[in-house]
């Protein structure tokens, strides 16, 4: 079922997002750079829009096809998860990472993102 | 370069070349450019160094410290310079940009460092980084903390003139052996 997420759809990076089965995800595939810094931010604000319209208790982040993201679109998972936080708990839901362990920065990335918000993130490999 | 602590200074005694492997660039930087010279280095250094977990770090630091010199070079010039040195299962990774930046910009380079290395932990200190990005909304001012806490490097300065000069350096244990 699409959303009222907006893809994301240039040469270097791909992003499309689905409700299926309860499910709220989104999966990127390419290259997260500095190109991508906003297309990233609006789409992260528009997927929590959606999330909290749907009163998911979960979204799925599906980086397993992300070759790299640098520190400008990883600043803004860092502002989405803030803005999450600030939510008053009933409201809030939980965000599942699936990465690729051969893709050795997520690891390390994700590992920073978790201790950020232990409580609501959870990285599947 | 600025004090670091004793591993940057041990390791700032070295050959200026780290003569097992390195490269310089010296190009006009742009975002297209630095995700190519990323895929470079992670290709080029993977074969030599035959681990792809320390070349991931390597092109981390990189990416991160040219797309610095892209959002901060005045005249939109800047030069890369990445060497390593094996010593058995050590590897010391040294990667140096240099490029003019403005005065306001030269201040803020000092302050993010200082206050990056002076941090005793970097993790932790990463964390507090993460919490100031996530209310600022202009730059993500996490690009030089992911640095030190992802790719265990230590980072340093050095300012002549308008001409920065920054430095990730770290000593890494290589898992695999170069094809």
């Amino acid at each position: 079922m699409t959303t009222q997420v907006p893809p994301i759809t240039t040469a270097e990076l791909n992003a499309t997002s689905t409700f299926e089965g309860g499910q709220l995800a989104t999966r990127f595939v390419g290259t997260a750079d500095s190109r991508a810094m906003k297309s990233i931010d609006s789409l992260l604000k528009a997927l929590h829009e959606e999330a909290l319209r749907l009163q998911v208790r979960e979204v799925t982040i599906d980086l397993t096809q992300l070759e790299f993201m640098n520190s400008s679109c990883f600043k803004a998972f860092v502002t989405w998860i803030g803005n999450l936080q600030d939510l008053e708990s009933p409201k809030q839901y939980s965000i599942v990472f699936k990465s690729d362990d051969n893709k050795h920065w997520q690891r390390r990335s994700l590992e920073a993102l978790s201790c950020f918000a232990v409580d609501l993130i959870r990285v599947e490999t | 370069m600025a004090d670091t602590g004793d591993q940057n200074r041990a390791v700032a005694t070295r050959d200026a070349c780290l003569p097992e492997a390195f490269f310089e660039l010296s190009f006009s930087p742009n975002s297209t450019l630095v995700s190519t010279v990323r895929r470079f280095v992670s290709e080029f250094y993977v074969q030599i160094l035959g681990d792809a977990e320390v070349t991931s770090r390597v092109a981390v630091a990189t990416h991160e410290l040219l797309d610095n010199a892209v959002r901060y070079s005045a005249d939109g010039q800047s030069t890369v310079r990445i060497g390593v040195l094996r010593e058995g299962a050590a590897l010391t990774i040294r990667i140096d940009t240099c490029n003019r930046a403005d005065e306001t910009n030269l201040t803020a380079v000092k302050a993010w460092i200082d206050e990056l290395m002076s941090a005793p932990d970097a993790a932790k200190h990463y964390q507090v980084l993460m919490r100031r990005s996530a209310k600022r909304t202009e730059g993500s001012g996490l690009g030089l903390g992911r640095i030190r806490a992802e790719t265990d490097m230590a980072l340093s300065y050095r300012i002549a003139g308008n001409i920065v000069h920054m430095r990730a350096e770290g000593r890494l244990e290589a898992a695999g052996v170069p094809s």
